[in-house]
């Protein structure tokens, strides 16, 4: 059930196949390997409900033939299914259209320096560990409020991964990385009405999970829009959470990936006669906006990208001027510009897409209940839906919310079934302030790190 | 490409899989094998390109003692792969317990898996870039607003055996075909991206009564007239929404409720209300996984048990709820056939199949004329519901301000609010023009995604929250 996690295993599977591959008539020829351990366990009220192990790999092929792409991918790696999968990347390729910007990338130093993504301590942790860990979580939630009544879901999972990436040109790399999460569902009553507050936080071992902040977050989310009723339809300045302007500026970080301002699909496309985007101020000067896959334990922090590129640090909006977008090889080809390190792999099924590593807004000095008490009247929102109301290409941002009202800088009645909505641009010209209470937040496209900020000037949708 | 692999197992390894599950104590063993392919095909800037192909193939077995599931899963499904697996289920169970006897295994008697006349994964390279092209030249004829199209075709071929200590033995083959159109549009700097999709559980044949031509020239026209949206206003007003994929509302406003888990837990606004009035009666609400060919429908769920057609709400009463294995055996109900997962790595959880609203006696038009003012909704993109207090949300991707009963201006950027309840309570007119969504649906639950489909008629709610930019003065 162990997947092989020794440091040539990985290298050498993917050599033997990228030599299949140009065997069977590729001119050059990519394999990545992923080989992982994981396992989740589901918990209540301190006893186990299920518990999951397993251990799984997996190569994705990537050929180039007279410069077009083919894509096979697949788990069956004995010599027989290397074969096939070197041989079906190659038809595929054949059977495409060439593309000049289709190419695999040149070996380049990569940093020596340890980033801290390896945690031993993650494989090593007991079961009884564990359902401690979810136990704190729980307790802490019912410590938070008398209002807790129930955990829905409390969860556990650990990932012990090997990748492995070699090209024809003579990239051959390798690393080992480790994540944990937890993630806690609670259930608030009162007076026969009922909300779910959830919380979560992924890090590279035990020591990066905080069980007693989640199941305080969990509880506040939870209890916070009790008896809440929506606002009248109002524009207000909001105090966003970090995890609700974390979604917003995935959205933000989407419009700034290359391939999508390359192919029109990004507010910051280019346009016949405009100036180019690139110096452009597009927020206040409270806005420093930057993309590091290189960070010490960050969540997405990597020595390489899915194709082998070296990650570095790219900014993006520096004190409100847009400096940078975020490149693999074939869209930094396409621009004119180089791979920022950002062809991002969520799984070895995946081609290396445009993706963020550890997006971050820098946070500025005063604490969250400071930002609050300096707003006359307002919305502090702790939970929002985003439910594809935040769109990189026309720049809509529109999401259901939850949170309190806030009165002359104290927070007022609980708030639920509003939403809000404004511009993208305008949420980034109209964001008074950063707090100083930065913290990771995962999530699809990107791990964030966010503080609570200040945004001035926002439809909130009601009554 | 290779030969097509058959996924039987030999009937005297997997009673010794189970045995061998079960061999520490135990009183349930599963096994759930897999095999699937993928093949995605794309076309942008009129180029065929990033042909890709999958192939994962895997088995993960369950051992229930003492009500603690085990759970391991594995790649290939070879003999010493599938013990290893069996054990370690075991071993992770681990909770002392009695021992089941694995009983002898009969075939599930069910209908019969979709037989596709021209399955996509026999099709030519060339046969799948020939649709692609056909949406693509149609998109890109709509006009000179139109300035990117990119056209994906994805075939997805899963093959399934479940055998349970119970007796049960069952094998389905979901073969679904899905070709998507993105058209992004341009007129003085200002942009819009339409999506439609068109699919289901058959081959190439589906192209044929829906010609792509169509696909791509309806994308396009809807991001056209998209470019000439104003702001969506903000407020409390009436809302219509159209047939087909409009259903996805009830599927987030209320399916997600039904679903047993959120019942056993406690943490449904549905839960303890079996038998009571929840809704308008004119609405009466199923799960149908028997449709034919319908993204969302299934021989045999993923634990074995056969695909039903599940009474949900009748007019306007709660009558049944959502059961995988384990739920239904918890809340002493019968097993509805909605177990489900999205691959051999994840437990089942109940999931809807295919969530249907029946149709009414109005007219569409009758719908509409009878609306003053509020807004009209086309297509709704992303929506999200939280089961415990009915709170949902959604995104309008595409939608129409309704002004003396008649369609005027497009809206952009704009999203619906509501409660469960109150939804239900304020559907106050339903069309007769009943149509399923056009096989586009995928739904997300505890990080596992599967193939749903929906259907509705063009229905109407007297008051929702709708969420925009425009009003709301400072």
């Amino acid at each position: 059930m162990s997947a092989p996690l020794s440091a040539t295993d990985g290298l050498d599977i993917c050599a033997d196949i990228v030599e299949r591959a140009r065997a069977a008539g590729a001119d050059e020829a990519e394999a990545y390997f992923e080989a992982a351990t994981n396992r989740v366990v589901d918990a209540r009220g301190g006893s186990i409900e299920s518990l999951t192990t397993a251990g799984t790999r997996g190569v994705g092929v990537r050929v180039l033939v007279n410069g077009a792409l083919g894509f096979a991918s697949g788990s069956d790696l004995d010599p027989a299914g290397r074969a096939d999968l070197a041989e079906q990347a190659v038809w595929l390729a054949r059977a495409s259209a060439p593309d000049p910007s289709r190419v695999l990338p040149d070996p380049a130093p990569i940093s020596a320096a340890d980033l801290g993504i390896f945690d031993p301590a993650v494989p090593e942790l007991s079961v009884q560990e564990i359902v401690s860990l979810l136990t704190r979580t729980e307790q802490a939630a019912f410590a938070a409020d008398t209002r807790i009544d129930a955990p829905h879901i409390e969860r556990f999972g650990q990932t012990v991964e090997r990748i492995a990436v070699a090209n024809s040109r003579g990239i051959a790399l390798t690393t080992a990385a480790t994540s944990c999460y937890i993630s806690l569902s609670i259930i608030a009553r009162q007076d026969g009405l009922a909300e779910r507050g959830y919380a979560g936080v992924v890090a590279r071992g035990p020591g990066g999970l905080v069980p007693e902040e989640i199941g305080r977050r969990a509880a506040l989310r939870a209890v916070t829009p009790m008896g809440g009723a929506p606002l009248t339809t109002r524009r207000a300045t909001v105090v966003f959470e970090p995890d609700i302007i974390a979604d917003l500026l995935r959205g933000v970080s989407q419009a700034l990936f290359g391939d999508a301002v390359v192919k029109g699909r990004s507010l910051f496309a280019a346009r016949n006669g405009d100036e180019p985007w690139i110096g452009r101020r597009i927020g206040a000067a409270t806005v420093t906006f930057v993309d590091d896959g290189t960070v010490s334990g960050a969540p997405a922090t990597l020595p390489f990208d899915g194709e082998g590129v070296p990650s570095q640090r790219t900014p993006l909006i520096e004190q409100g001027v847009l400096r940078g977008f975020l490149h693999n090889v074939e869209s930094g080809r396409q621009a004119g510009a180089g791979s920022t390190g950002n062809g991002t792999r969520s799984q070895f099924k995946f081609l290396p897409e445009v993706g963020g590593t550890n997006l971050i807004l820098s946070p500025g000095t005063r604490s969250p209940e400071e930002l609050i008490a300096g707003v006359d009247e307002g919305l502090y929102v702790v939970s929002s839906r985003n439910v594809g109301g935040i769109n990189p290409v026309s720049g809509d941002y529109s999401v259901g919310a939850s949170g309190r009202r806030i009165s002359n800088g104290e927070l007022a009645e609980p708030v639920s079934g509003v939403t809000l909505a404004a511009p993208m641009l305008q949420v980034l010209e109209n964001l008074r302030e950063c707090g100083s209470d930065l913290r990771w937040i995962s999530g699809a496209g990107g791990y964030v790190g966010a503080p609570t900020v200040v945004v001035d000037d926002v439809t909130i949708g009601g009554r | 490409m290779t030969d097509r692999p058959t996924l039987s197992l030999d009937p005297a390894l997997i009673e010794r899989v189970l045995a061998e599950a079960l061999a520490t104590g135990g009183e349930f063993a599963d096994l759930f094998a897999e095999d699937r392919r993928a093949t995605t095909f794309t076309m942008e800037d009129d180029r065929l390109d990033r042909l890709q192909l999958t192939q994962e193939r895997g088995v993960g077995v369950r051992v229930v003692a003492n009500g603690v599931t085990g759970y391991a899963y594995a790649d290939g499904w070879d003999e010493a792969g599938l013990l290893s697996a069996a054990r370690a289920a075991r071993d992770v169970a681990h909770a002392p317990a009695p021992s089941a006897q694995v009983s002898r295994l009969i075939p599930v008697e069910a209908g019969h898996a979709p037989r596709p006349a021209r399955p996509a994964e026999w099709a030519t390279i060339d046969e799948r870039a020939a649709l692609l092209e056909r949406a693509n030249a149609a998109a890109r004829e709509a006009g000179p607003e139109v300035v990117q199209v990119t056209v994906r075709f994805a075939d997805v071929v899963q093959r399934v055996l479940i055998a349970s200590s119970d007796g049960t033995l069952a094998e389905d083959e979901r073969r679904v075909v899905q070709m998507m159109t993105a058209v992004t549009a341009e007129r003085n700097g200002v942009r819009q991206v339409g999506r439609r999709a068109r699919g289901g559980q058959l081959g190439l044949e589906l192209y044929d009564r829906h010609a792509p031509e169509i696909l791509g020239r309806e994308t396009a026209d809807g991001a056209i007239r998209m470019l000439d949206a104003i702001p969506a206003p903000a407020g409390t007003m009436p809302v219509v929404i159209s047939n087909g994929w409009g259903g996805v509302l009830f599927h987030e406003a209320v399916g997600h409720g039904l679903e047993a888990d959120h019942i056993e837990r406690n943490s449904s606004v549905y839960a303890g209300k079996l038998g009571q009035r929840v809704a308008n009666p004119i609405v009466t609400l199923i799960d149908d996984a028997t449709i034919p060919n319908h993204r969302g429908s299934y021989r045999v769920d993923d634990e074995g048990v056969a695909g039903q057609r599940t009474m949900c709400v009748v007019d306007g009463v709660l009558e049944g709820y959502l059961t995988d294995r384990k739920h239904a055996r918890a809340l002493g109900l019968p097993t509805s056939g909605n177990g489900r997962r999205q691959s051999f790595q994840k437990l089942p959880i109940p999931r809807m199949t295919n969530l249907i609203v029946q149709p009414g006696p109005s007219t569409p038009e009758e719908v509409l004329a009878d609306t003053p003012r509020g807004l009209f909704v086309v297509s709704l993109g992303g929506g999200q519901v939280d089961t415990t207090s009915g709170q949902f949300v959604f995104s309008v991707t595409e939608g129409y301000l309704i002004e003396n009963g008649r369609l005027t201006v497009p809206v952009r950027g704009a999203t619906l609010a509501g409660d469960s309840f109150s939804v239900l309570a304020r559907v106050d007119a339903v069309a007769n023009d009943f149509a399923l969504d056009p096989g586009l649906g995928t739904c997300g639950k505890q990080g596992q995604h599967v193939p749903v489909g929906v259907g509705q008629p063009t229905l109407r709610v007297s008051e929702m929250i709708v969420g925009g930019t425009a009003g709301g003065g400072a």
